[in-house]
């Protein structure tokens, strides 16, 4: 069976005035129906430029090269007309910022009804079906505030209304760019719950990205680590988090508070990832062999002679670190 | 949001009579004798004072000018001494050629200006940005009476098509005088284009960087949807409040051009009256147009509200 | 544009212009003034590089002549709008409350008057001239100046280093020239550069109307209108002053431009 996503060796440029800078590089792997990836890494690891590659959103200047196969349909290089027939439908997105990502000039159910109205629905249709929407992203008084402007709304709210602006089209693919950064603790969990349910309720594939590992392991059933560009880790989630093949994952979980795997506790302090030692390498001056090297407890000679293969394990997961030894992963 | 009107109304009031106060104060404390200029060096020291009483020009100074502001309320402008009929009835006739040459100039510069600046903004770098940069620098910088006698000098001297002047009024049919009006409306908004397609590029690349047109991107609106329907509603803001302070130079664009092509409006009105020194016609038409600026741009404030929803509930 | 681009044309323009106005005092290639019938309505390079006016003056020396008026007059005036509206600004930045406002509404009652119409108004107070034009333009650019000082100083206010300095006692006129002025100049020059090409764009338009310079000094707006009248015997007499404000003012405009690049690299979109 062909995977619903299917991502080979991609890699993402951006154009700075030195020239292209590779951003995300040799990118791979797989999702099926229905199944949830979270995707963690470090501020600015390139998180974002996956995610919006995978939409075909990425900004002028970025570029995407590889492949990225929807349902078996190249999506890199595919052109405008032929990626907004997927946009909405097949793929949706939610942004991390609720602030400003709705139009702040347009009552919130016609922008949650707008694509039905341009595909010939009527007024009264769109309406009941933005309805509809709020009501499944449990907005309370979603017959009074359909009719609200966004900045009449708190920032929760918001995020719900971008939630169903995401549900609007139907998507079997939702990507949420950090949709819980900007919200206290207590909306996080809130909103992550809802997520979950409807994922599972519309049988959605999810790629939850997140630098935080707690939200991470609430969400999701896969995870995939990132560090500068790359992955360094991926496999299900209890076992990346719980038995961590990659220094990098090690580092990210001490920084964290401890025994996160079970994911029940969001309670404590909201904190970025920033408090390994060091710090992430710029893009223009990568080292010449593992991207982590300089900042790893476990950094030793051979660190530095090249890029470390991914290798992939017969359990489903995979690493890139050459201090993983094959019979360090469970067989 | 009624007692943000009243409140707004009554700031306009408190500006126009400020206003009526500033001219006031200049045209009759600075030093200078409008009756002797009105007479010439040589007059009678008799024959001034006659003129002074005449003119009210004895009385004290408040009295005078709640006389002045209090006709000027009633529609009561006084007699022009040069023209020997009601200033109001001069203001009248001048203001059925002003206005529309003034609505044909935004027209025509917002016909221009906001195709052009939507398209460079939406195709940053290409041939519509170069256009669009090249046109709103030159038009920015060209005087509008020149372009003005450049039209005369190409259309109605070199190739005869347009009337190089003049107005025959509205009694000869509409088209007949849109027509009359056309060139003069042209040469007025070509610098007023220039500012506006560069306000519109501007707010144009501002607003599509903005977060909410990525989400509407990744609900399915392909490009020109989500131009037009969410980047230009929120880029018009900025437009409107530039249209409004450049009102105040189409009406002083409008005195100029007037001349260029002896259109009798409002502005030639003012400046012949300056030139025959018939003051009490200039002290009102500048009252008029001084209060047509502030009204203006009082409407431009109100449109603002209509245009962002987050100034109606937060004022 | 390339930004260098802007840098380049619009500083060597202006550089052309000043270079221009300062050297006519001295020499042009005939004398401005000088009338010969005899030479009358002589097309360019027929007489002159620019060819005669219907009184037989060179063109070109009274363009020359003219832009020592016309930038002698603009400088004045945004001089003394810039130094007044910066004033007004600092005051209503630094005192807030019913100072602030009632000067900011001054300047909605100032605003109100385009520079035309002013200058007719003063005119007919005052007669017509040097001092009136001047008077008129920098009437007009005192409520630009002072909003931009006003928004620009409000922002300045509220750093840290503001409040230590007021926790330290100093005063707000202290406050206002120490801390609020030095970070506020850049934004104030860029905006005299840009007025300054609004500036003469108003002063030829006022002597067009003669409502600017009197005669016989050279002025480029009473050239055009002088030019009406034999706009189809003698277009060069109304394309060459024409050409050259336009020149001139283009010029500043993109100088203004690119030094607010500089200035605030942020704010990139204006071209
Ligand atoms: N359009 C662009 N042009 C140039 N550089 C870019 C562009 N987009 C992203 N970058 C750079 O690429 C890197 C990765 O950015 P990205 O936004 O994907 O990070 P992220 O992992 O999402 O971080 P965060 O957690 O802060 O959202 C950053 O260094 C960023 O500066
Ligand atoms: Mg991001």
């Amino acid at each position: 069976m062909t995977p619903l996503l299917s991502v080979r060796d991609l890699s993402i440029t951006v154009s700075t005035p030195e020239g292209e800078l590779p951003i995300v590089s040799d990118m791979t792997f797989d999702l099926a129906e229905g199944e949830t990836l979270g995707i963690v890494g470090e501020s600015g690891s390139g998180k974002s430029l996956l995610a919006l590659a995978l939409i075909g959103l990425l900004a002028p200047g970025a570029r995407a090269f590889g492949s990225i196969r929807f349902r078996g349909e190249e999506l890199v290089g595919l052109d405008d007309a032929a990626f907004c027939g997927l946009r909405g439908r097949k793929i949706a997105m939610i942004f991390q910022e609720p602030m400003t990502a709705l139009n702040p000039t347009m009552r919130i159910g016609d922008q949650i009804g707008e694509m039905l109205r341009l595909k010939g629905s009527g007024r009264r249709e769109a309406r009941e079906a933005a309805l509809s929407l709020l009501d499944r992203v449990r907005l309370a008084h979603a017959r009074q505030r359909i009719d609200a402007y966004p900045h009449e709304l708190s920032g929760g709210q918001r995020q719900r209304v971008l939630i169903a602006i995401a549900l609007a089209g139907g998507p079997d693919l939702l990507i949420a760019d950090e949709p819980t950064t900007a919200l206290d603790v207590t909306l996080e969990a809130e909103i992550l719950t809802l997520l979950s349910e409807l994922v599972r309720e519309e049988r959605m594939a999810l790629i939850m990205v997140s630098h935080d590992l707690g939200v991470i392991a609430r969400a999701t059933a896969r995870t995939m680590v990132m560090y500068a560009g790359a992955r360094l880790e991926e496999g299900p989630t209890a076992m990346v988090l719980g038995r961590p093949l990659n220094p990098y994952t090690e580092a990210l979980l001490a920084a964290s508070p401890a025994s996160l795997p079970e994911g029940k506790r969001l309670e404590r302090p909201r904190q970025r990832l920033a408090v390994i030692p060091g710090a992430v390498p710029a893009f223009s001056t990568l080292p010449p062999g593992c991207r982590f090297a300089g900042r790893c407890s476990r950094h030793q000679p051979d660190c530095d002679a090249g890029e470390p293969p991914w290798r992939d394990f017969p359990d489903g997961r995979g690493v890139r670190c050459i201090h993983t030894r094959a019979n360090e992963a469970p067989a | 949001m009624v007692a943000a009107m009243v409140k707004r109304l009554a700031s306009l009031a408190a500006t126009l009579a400020a206003v009526s106060m500033v001219i006031f104060l200049v045209m009759n404390v600075l030093p200078g004798d409008p009756a002797a200029v009105a007479l010439g060096t040589s007059a009678q020291e008799d024959t001034l004072a006659a003129l002074r009483h005449e003119m009210g020009l004895d009385q004290p100074l408040p009295v005078r000018y709640v006389h002045w502001v209090g006709g000027a309320i009633t529609g009561d402008f006084g007699t022009s001494a040069t023209y020997g009929v009601p200033v109001r009835g001069l203001i009248a006739d001048r203001l059925a050629v002003t206005l529309p040459l003034a609505g044909m100039a935004i027209l025509l510069s917002m016909l221009l200006a906001l195709p052009l600046g939507i398209l460079a903004a939406s195709r940053q770098n290409g041939a519509a940005d170069w256009i669009a940069t090249i046109f709103s620098q030159l038009g920015v910088a060209t005087p509008n009476f020149w372009i003005g006698l450049l039209l005369i000098l190409v259309f109605s001297t070199a190739l005869g098509w347009m009337p190089s002047g003049g107005f025959s009024g509205w009694n000869d049919g509409m088209i007949n005088g849109i027509k009359q009006l056309f060139l003069p409306a042209v040469a007025l908004a070509l610098p007023q284009a220039g500012v506006l397609t560069r306000v519109t590029r501007a707010a144009v690349l501002d607003v599509l960087s903005e977060d909410f047109v990525r989400t509407a991107r990744a609900k399915g609106l392909n490009r020109r949807q989500a131009l037009f329907r969410h980047v230009v509603p929120n880029a018009l803001a900025p437009v409107v409040t530039i249209l409004g302070l450049q009102f105040s130079f189409l009406v002083a664009g409008a005195v100029l051009v007037e001349n260029v092509f002896t259109l009798p409006g409002l502005g030639r009105l003012a400046y012949q009256a300056f030139t025959q020194r018939d003051f009490l016609v200039v002290q009102n038409v500048v009252l008029f147009i001084a209060a047509l600026v502030v009204v203006v741009n009082f409407l431009v404030d109100l449109l603002y509200l209509f245009l962002d929803p987050r100034l109606r509930s937060s004022r | 544009m390339p930004r260098h681009g802007k840098l380049l044309l619009g500083g060597a323009i202006t550089a052309l212009f000043l270079l221009t106005a300062l050297i006519a005092p001295f020499w042009t290639p005939a004398a401005p003034t000088r009338i010969a019938i005899a030479e009358r309505l002589k097309p360019p390079l027929v007489a002159g590089l620019l060819g005669t006016d219907q009184l037989g003056r060179d063109v070109l020396s009274q363009l020359m002549a003219g832009a020592t008026n016309s930038l002698s007059i603009a400088i004045a005036s945004v001089l003394l709008g810039a130094a007044v509206g910066t004033a007004i600004g600092l005051l209503a930045a630094t005192r807030r409350g019913v100072v602030d406002e009632l000067l900011m509404r001054a300047m909605d009652v100032v605003f109100a008057f385009p520079p035309i119409v002013s200058a007719m108004m003063l005119a007919a107070a005052l007669g017509t001239g040097r001092m009136t034009a001047i008077a008129a333009i920098a009437t007009f650019m005192v409520p630009v100046f002072s909003r931009l000082t006003r928004s620009a100083a409000r922002r300045i206010l509220t750093h840290d280093y503001v409040l230590a300095a007021r926790a330290a006692g100093k005063g707000s006129r202290r406050i206002a020239l120490e801390h609020v002025l030095p970070n506020i100049a850049g934004d104030i020059v860029v905006q005299a550069t840009i007025q300054l090409g609004l500036a003469i764009l108003t002063e030829a338009g006022l002597s067009f109307l003669g409502l600017g310079l009197a005669p016989p000094a050279p002025s480029w707006g009473r050239m055009l209108a002088d030019s009406v009248t034999y706009i189809g015997a003698a277009p060069w007499l109304a394309i060459a002053p024409g050409v050259t404000i336009a020149f001139s003012v283009l010029g500043l405009n993109l100088l203004g431009d690119a030094l607010s690049d500089l200035v605030d690299p942020r704010r990139r979109q204006g071209r």
